[in-house]
């Protein structure tokens, strides 16, 4: 059962949400007009695979980590990544139900299995961070606003953990706060890489899939 | 437009700014702005996995570019583009360092965005970058010098037309002596022929053996084939240099011959990059849909085995060999079966290598990097990859489906010691041959 809280933070809970979703839904919607502007060269010749099935295969590799060379040499990269975002996935998930579902979520299996999903995207997120700050070709090319998502998700995500029983409402403001500060600040930040994966994925996918070359054959297949 | 950059001209950072938006792609734009620097493309190059150096990985490289994309065009760069790793290019010298980085440790092979889980296109940066560099005449020599040669004679080894037809004759005396047949030509300008045969200028001027094989070939199948007069070139430096009116040009060439001569068909010889070019990118820059297919001269002698065309005997090629995927075929143009396929029925033993056809590595010499002197030691010094790679399969001889390929190849096999020659595909089909469909005794 959740605490009872203070007006402030049942505004910070609810209006104070959906007015910073507002803004990010306004903000992605100009900024996918503003991507949508610039000219999609297409192929002109005829084409020699299939490009829906390339399509297909370019937004399936997320799933398939044997396909990428990458992911199939580094797989608990993968694992990593999988965690990381499931975590921050299931945050999300917390904010909208919370406030409206406060019991669906307040149940003691519900709330321990939220713990967990955190605690191990945190830790997921706290490895990130130590490759950022210790691997050479990483630091090179690591920009403060790199950290500093990486750095506040961490904390949203550790947030979500102490907030997550609802009984505590100093980590409910926190926890709330920082989703708030998170819907202003994504947008403009690299963690909307997701809002641009889509489209790369689409056209990476028609290109390769116009020219024959994805899917890929690999050696694991054809060797 | 008739060349590729006015050497005289001053170099200006507001033109290379202005060209940069003008530039922008929405492909490139995503390219730019989506990488989340996870560094999961950092051993896919073998610029880095050969020496080590951070500054080798493709994010790096690709970020040297998307630093200017931060500063001009991102939303929140433009207003604090030191929180995003924005800058914008002030100095003459930044734009010298960028050519180090786009056109000294890349050959644009693109095994990178194989391993990019967002698909970055590293190789579409570096050509954005190489084309604003070039238009300013900041390139190696011998890109801007292969590329005024392509402009001014419509070859990149600037091979005049007596000397390419003198060429073409002394073949034919060659293939009538190596077929026995007084009748066996290489037909040029031939009206209304079924393939129209473009091949890389090294054909004519350093390899003739491989245009030889393909005449043989094209003689064994009965073909009805014929080479332009002009327009010949299948090569095309507009790829390299990232000027798109160069490539554009070097399509035209070639597709209005095979306009003029009423052919059925278009076929490029084995070049990787002039099968890229010719096939898929220059329509594209010319704006030309094409009335005639193009093809690589690989699917053609798969056809020719297929239906019977051409007998090989693998018996002819005793040798363990090996095939180096050209980046531009596997990973730009889609053709990893077809070699593999001729190569099986041409020789005895076939050795894959590992990794192999899309995720193969570079030969070392893709991208115009063998035009490119100043960065010879680099380039060696990244081939190790491949070197070791072909150690690896424990083959005596090497083949390939590009003359890029073999020059690369050649040059790296020669650097590491490797003692093991490298040869175009159809020269293995060539050897392999057979009249009348008779095979030796004993093959398979």
């Amino acid at each position: 059962m959740r605490i009872q809280v203070s007006p402030f933070t049942t505004v910070l809970m609810d209006q104070a949400q959906l007015v910073a979703l507002a803004f990010m839904a306004v903000v992605y919607v100009l900024k996918i007009r503003w991507l949508l502007r610039f000219r999609a060269p297409g192929e002109r010749t005829p084409a020699r695979g299939d490009e829906a099935r390339g399509v297909r295969y370019a937004m399936a590799t997320l799933a398939m980590p044997w396909e990428l060379p990458s992911t199939r040499t580094h797989w608990l990269r993968w694992v990593e990544f999988a965690v990381f975002h499931v975590g921050v996935a299931a945050a999300i998930g917390l904010t909208f139900a919370m406030p409206y579902w406060p019991r669906v979520v307040g149940a003691t299996a519900v709330v321990r299995l939220l713990q967990l999903i955190f605690g191990a995207a945190a830790l997921a997120a706290l490895s990130r961070l130590w490759r950022r700050l210790t691997r050479p070709e990483l630091r090179l090319i690591t920009s403060p606003d790199d950290l500093f998502s990486l750095v506040l998700l961490t904390a949203w995500l550790v947030a979500g953990i102490l907030a997550a029983p609802q009984r505590s409402e100093f980590w409910l403001i926190v926890f709330f706060g920082l989703t708030a500060f998170f819907l202003v600040y994504v947008p403009f930040s690299k963690i909307s890489h997701y809002i641009y994966w889509p489209f790369i994925r689409y056209y990476v996918g028609r290109h390769l899939g116009h020219r024959g070359v994805y899917p890929t054959k690999t050696v694991s297949r054809h060797a | 437009m008739t060349s590729t950059a006015d050497p005289t001209g001053d170099i200006s950072i507001d033109a290379f700014d202005q060209g940069f938006r003008q530039k922008l792609t929405r492909q490139a734009v995503l390219s730019l702005a989506s990488c989340v620097h996870c560094g999961l493309c950092t051993d896919s190059c073998h610029y880095y996995l050969a020496t080590g150096d951070p500054k080798m990985a493709p994010a790096y490289k690709v970020d040297q570019v998307r630093k200017v994309f931060k500063a001009k065009v991102d939303w929140l760069g433009r207003v604090a583009p030191w929180w995003v790793g924005g800058r914008s290019i002030t100095a003459e010298s930044q734009l010298r360092d960028l050519q180090d980085v786009v056109f000294g440790s890349c050959t644009a092979c693109r095994r990178c965005t194989f391993s990019c889980p967002f698909g970055v296109d590293t190789a579409l940066i570096i050509r954005l970058a190489r084309g604003l560099l070039t238009a300013q005449g900041i390139a190696p020599a011998g890109v801007l010098a292969v590329s005024k040669d392509q402009w001014e004679t419509g070859n990149q080894m600037a091979i005049s037309q007596q000397d390419y037809l003198e060429t073409l004759e002394w073949l034919q005396d060659e293939l009538r002596s190596e077929t026995g047949d007084p009748e066996a030509s290489i037909p040029i300008d031939k009206q209304n022929a079924d393939v129209v045969f473009v091949v890389n200028p090294r054909e004519i001027k350093y390899a003739p053996l491989s245009l030889l094989a393909a005449a043989k070939i094209f003689h064994a199948a009965g073909e009805n084939w014929t080479m332009p007069s002009v327009g010949w070139d299948n090569t095309n430096f507009g790829l390299f240099s990232g000027d798109d009116a160069l490539g554009a040009h070097m399509g035209k060439l070639a597709y209005d011959q095979m306009l003029r001569l009423g052919g059925r068909k278009m076929v490029v010889s084995e070049c990787g990059h002039g099968f890229r070019a010719t096939k898929w990118e220059a329509p594209n820059w010319a704006g030309m849909d094409l009335p005639f297919p193009i093809e690589s001269f690989l699917e053609t002698m798969v056809e020719y085995v297929n239906t019977g065309r051409i007998v090989l005997d693998p018996s002819r090629n005793p040798k363990p060999v090996t095939y180096h995927d050209p980046c531009n075929l596997a990973r730009s143009g889609g053709i990893t079966e077809e070699p593999r396929f001729l190569l099986k029925h041409a020789c005895l033993e076939f050795r894959e290598m590992t990794p192999n056809r899309q995720e193969n590595f570079c030969c070392s010499g893709g991208g115009g990097a063998m035009s490119m002197s100043e960065y010879t030691q680099r380039r060696l010094q990244a081939a190790r990859v491949k070197a070791d790679q072909i150690t690896a399969t424990g083959a005596t001889v090497v083949a390939t489906a590009c003359h890029n390929c073999v020059d690369g190849l050649t040059d790296l096999i020669k650097h590491y010691k490797l003692n093991v020659p490298v040869r175009n595909v159809c020269e293995y089909v060539g050897d392999a041959l057979v009249a009348n469909g008779r095979r030796s005794p004993g093959s398979r």
